[in-house]
């Protein structure tokens, strides 16, 4: 069995293969930083250091990529980070962003074994708070895939799939691929209540990590988002009354967020009705990179609790050990049982 | 007494699955609080233009294949 999953997140992309049974990942940062090639000096710097770079002639641009251009923007506050991805799509005004995302995307998946391997990628569903094209989204990935050719001429099959069935895919084999599957990312909160694989419900909302970065940099006066984005990671959201001010507008920021999540999931089993109704009770799987902090899953748990949700009965609240890597783990699982 | 504003005169625009209608108008009011006439200024051709920022290209772009070293393995 071979095959690949990919996640193509708002700002995290990752490749999952199996090689000689093991599950081998290759994750980075989907965003780069644009600099005029004028100084050939830092450029050859840059290369020699082993940041990840693109040139282009024709317009005399260098482009850094992934962490190494998230630590440069880190570092260098005034200049903010490109991101081709936007609320979890591809942003349609950013055409040289799709480009710099091809080189990412064929990078990470490296060598393929045999010809015409299938891919199988996430998509989001499109969002019920904003308006969303997952459709132009999904259609740019497959170009993105379609094109990719290995050293030996091979070519993937490429196919989208919902980022939240993916997980409930990776997360929930032992139940029957039967519970709630919920992906955090940085541009969208996906998710997907699932029956034996088949998807009762899904939608998904544009407010997740990248909003919470925005509210809570308003909220503490910074003008760019990368020194909460930094903090964000570092939070712990068991810490009832966090020390500081950053803390704080994160926490704060991190309850209304999960709030909508649980107002959308008693929306969706109120309207399933019949449909949602299941004899066991239901795990939820909460990943993705917005729900790494310390204590998310706890704080999720409790917010739930608190909306006791009717028709439906809710087991555990888990989060896997590796959140990030579980919906490219997910694609993967589709991909291998797609033959 | 209102005047009748003729239709037609009402540019109305369909953008993002939303109607936006602007009308403009002159009133002349008397200090005493009447309205004495209201007129469809024509003075001015209505000028909804598109922002910037709407103008989307919604082609899919030629992709080529092409690698480099990049990408942490877990």
């Amino acid at each position: 069995m071979s095959g690949i999953g990919f996640d193509a997140g708002t700002y995290h992309l990752v490749s999952c293969k199996r090689e000689e049974g093991d599950l081998v990942y290759k994750k980075e940062v989907n965003a780069f930083l644009e600099m005029p090639l004028d100084n050939r000096f830092v450029f050859n710097m840059m290369k020699n250091a082993g940041v990840p770079l693109i040139e282009k002639e024709d317009t005399n641009t260098a482009y850094a990529l992934g962490e190494s251009a998230v630590n440069m923007a880190y570092t260098m506050n005034q200049i903010e980070l490109k991101r081709p991805m936007k609320d979890g799509c591809l942003n349609p005004k950013e055409k040289d962003a799709q480009q710099i995302m091809n080189v990412m995307c064929h990078s990470l998946i490296g060598e393929i074994s045999e010809p015409d391997e299938k891919l199988y990628y996430s998509v989001p569903a499109n969002a019920i708070n904003e308006l969303t094209d997952a459709d132009y989204h999904s259609k740019i990935l497959n170009a993105m895939f379609n094109a990719y050719e290995s050293e030996k001429g091979y070519k993937v099959d490429p196919h989208p799939i919902n980022e939240a069935l993916a997980l409930v895919y990776a997360e929930l084999q032992n139940k029957n691929w039967t519970g709630i599957g919920i992906s955090f990312g940085a541009g969208m909160i996906n998710l997907c209540y699932a029956i034996y694989g088949a998807p009762v419900f899904q939608f998904s909302l544009v407010n997740s990590g990248d909003w919470i970065d925005r509210m809570a940099s308003k909220a503490i006066g910074e003008d760019t988002t990368t020194y909460v984005n930094r903090e964000k990671i570092k939070a712990d959201l068991t810490v009832e009354n966090p020390e500081t001010l950053v803390q704080r507008a994160i926490k704060t920021q991190y309850e209304i967020m999960i709030q909508k999540t649980v107002n959308g999931i008693k929306k969706g089993v109120e309207e399933a009705g019949k449909k949602a109704r299941s004899e066991e009770p239901i795990d939820i799987i909460v990943a993705g990179g917005t729900s790494m902090p310390k204590g998310f899953d706890t704080l999720f748990a409790n917010i739930l609790d608190l909306a006791k949700l009717e028709n439906i009965k809710i087991g555990s609240v888990i989060r896997p050990d590796d959140p990030l890597f579980s919906v490219a783990r997910g694609c993967l699982i589709a991909a291998e049982n797609a033959k | 007494m209102a005047n009748l504003i003729k239709p037609g005169e009402v540019k109305v625009v369909a953008k993002n699955n939303e109607i936006l209608v602007n009308i403009a108008l002159d009133l002349n009011i008397k200090l005493d609080g009447n309205v004495t006439n209201i007129t469809l200024d024509k003075s001015q051709p209505f000028a909804i233009k598109e922002e910037e920022e709407d103008k989307i290209n919604w082609e899919v772009p030629n992709f080529e294949s092409k690698k480099i070293n990049f990408g942490k393995n877990k």
